[in-house]
């Protein structure tokens, strides 16, 4: 072997590719040249400093964000959902038992023993996900979908309009970024965006994450801003509780809550006037996950004026168990039933 | 020395799947700095490779039944995210135009810094030097060679683990880590670290 094949052969050396034949004589000209064996230190010094020292590191945050992560979109029904044994395996099984007559005798009297003594129970009723669709859109919107849920994407300039199965309609501005789990929970990665959710059931209140900051909703229209260093809610209707660097508050219509200052109580937006709830009240954690009603939540709520920062798209018709077409033209009227 | 006894991914994967959700963390906390380190290199945005890490971690987390233990968790981490990281790419989530060193025809184009610090043969290139010239070539090369580079020598993985983590063949593993070989002894050259 020569210099000429030897340079030929070193990265194809390097990366296994060669025969062992012509493995022994690129030792055998290295051991004789000295040129190309600086010419292979240099090139094994340039590929050492690909080594494990040039890993970067994740960060001190990245584990408590991604299992956050993974809170947030693994909903418990989705969970017990992938999670659920292959109905098949059970056949192959019985079908396996076939083969020893004795046993699966034993069995199936146990299991039919067990079916006339015991008392009945009632099984818990599996829960749909969520169908998330594009109603309306203009400019450059999609839907992909992403581990454990879907992703909404709309381009700075473009407006859309999403359903979150029948628990919500969101409007969002772009440029933005939500996700939307299979459970009654999305997760605002940036931009804007107007929820407008219907309060079902008690038990599984609909929650919106954004940056440091988290939405429980009682039925009700909002407005999240989500931003680098946390996130805005604007209350039009109805009634939310936030909750941000331990402090939980519930807000009344017509207020702004901002999770960057989570100890302040939410306040009046300009032009909102006077609220038609007593003060907000700072509540306690409560296990049962309850939020204390406040007096007067049933009074219709003053809304924001044409100056507020809040000007709520949302028109008085939308009421819950009232149908209301969804307008594609203006993308923002797109009142809840 | 008797050391704190580790427990081995399996074990903590049979027990997510018994329920214990939690001890997923440790897993997270075990293979995130590989995870990241992959998507930063193949993705080369450090909050990209977050958001696509975080994403990886969930797929794994949702299809943990899935897992086959042929495949170190390490590992089967590794494979989701690159997926999901080429998964990204194709969606066009990266400026593409500057990713100039794809195959052999792009071999010697004239996207390299300027040469002139090293190109005179007396500079005594300091191994530093060469090896930030190295981290530089391979930060211009395209996605699979990054990858397979990654692997191959940050990851330290046998060439039958990085076939097995891209599902492509033994062969095509070499080929690739060859060709990533021939544009880093390129640029060797043209910075005057080696001779022509």
């Amino acid at each position: 072997m020569n210099c000429a094949q030897f340079i030929d052969a070193l990265s194809r050396h390097a990366a296994g590719l060669q025969d062992e034949d012509t493995d022994r004589q690129i030792g055998l000209h290295r051991t004789a040249c000295a040129a190309c064996r600086g010419r292979e230190e240099a090139f094994s010094g340039a590929v050492a400093a690909l080594g494990p020292d040039f890993r970067e590191a994740a960060g001190p945050a990245f584990a408590a964000a991604a299992w956050s992560h993974i809170e947030r979109m693994s909903h418990r029904p989705a969970w017990e959902e992938s999670h659920r044994p292959d109905p098949s395996g059970w056949l192959e099984g019985i079908l396996g038992l076939l083969r020893y007559p004795a046993p699966a005798m034993a069995l199936g009297a146990a299991v039919v023993l067990v079916l006339v003594l015991a008392p009945g129970t009632d099984r818990p009723a599996g829960i749909a996900a969520l169908e998330v669709a594009l109603l309306s859109r203009s400019g450059d919107a999609v839907l992909e979908p992403v581990a454990g849920g879907t992703r909404c994407r709309v381009a700075a300039g473009g407006l859309a309009v999403v359903a979150h199965g029948d628990r919500a309609r969101i409007s969002l501005s772009g440029p933005a970024e939500l996700d939307l789990a299979p459970g009654p929970s999305g997760h605002l990665r940036s931009g804007e965006a107007t929820f407008a959710v219907n309060r079902r059931e008690a038990g599984d209140p609909y929650r919106t994450h954004a940056p440091g900051l988290e939405i429980q909703v009682l039925g009700t229209v909002y407005r999240v801003v989500a931003r680098e260093t946390g996130a805005t809610v604007d209350l039009s209707e109805g009634r939310v509780q936030v909750a941000a660097g331990g402090h939980d508050w519930v807000m009344a219509p017509g207020e702004r809550f901002d999770s960057s200052q989570p100890s302040r109580p939410p306040a009046r937006l300009p032009g909102a006037g006077e609220p038609a709830d007593p003060p907000v009240a700072q509540v306690r954690p409560d296990p049962t996950g309850e939020v204390p009603a406040a007096a007067g939540a049933s009074s219709r709520p003053s809304r924001p004026g044409p100056d507020a920062a809040v000007a709520s798209p949302w028109p008085g018709s939308g009421r819950q168990g009232e149908p209301v077409d969804v307008d594609p033209g203006s993308g923002l009227d797109t009142p809840f039933r | 020395m008797s050391g704190v006894p580790v427990i081995d991914d399996a074990a903590i994967v049979r027990r997510v799947l018994d329920g214990d959700r939690d001890r997923f963390r440790i897993l997270i906390e075990r293979y995130q700095d590989r995870v990241f380190n992959l998507l930063v290199r193949v993705l080369q945005d450090r909050d990209t490779a977050q958001d696509i890490g975080q994403e990886a971690f969930l797929r794994a987390y949702l299809k943990l039944d899935q897992y086959k233990p042929d495949l170190s968790f390490g590992n089967w981490m590794l494979k989701i995210a690159q997926n999901l990281a080429f998964s990204h790419l194709k969606r066009g989530g990266v400026d593409r135009e500057r990713l100039v060193l794809d195959g052999p025809e792009d071999r010697g184009a004239g996207n390299l810094p300027d040469p002139s610090p090293f190109a005179d043969p007396q500079v005594r290139v300091e191994r530093e030097a060469v090896a930030g010239l190295a981290r530089d070539v391979m930060g211009r090369l395209s996605e699979k060679y990054r990858l397979v580079l990654t692997l191959r020598y940050t990851e330290e993985l046998s060439y039958q683990e990085i076939a097995q983590i891209l599902d492509i063949p033994l062969g095509t593993v070499k080929f690739r880590l060859h060709q990533a070989h021939r544009h880093l002894e390129d640029a060797l050259v043209r910075y005057g670290v080696i001779a022509p």
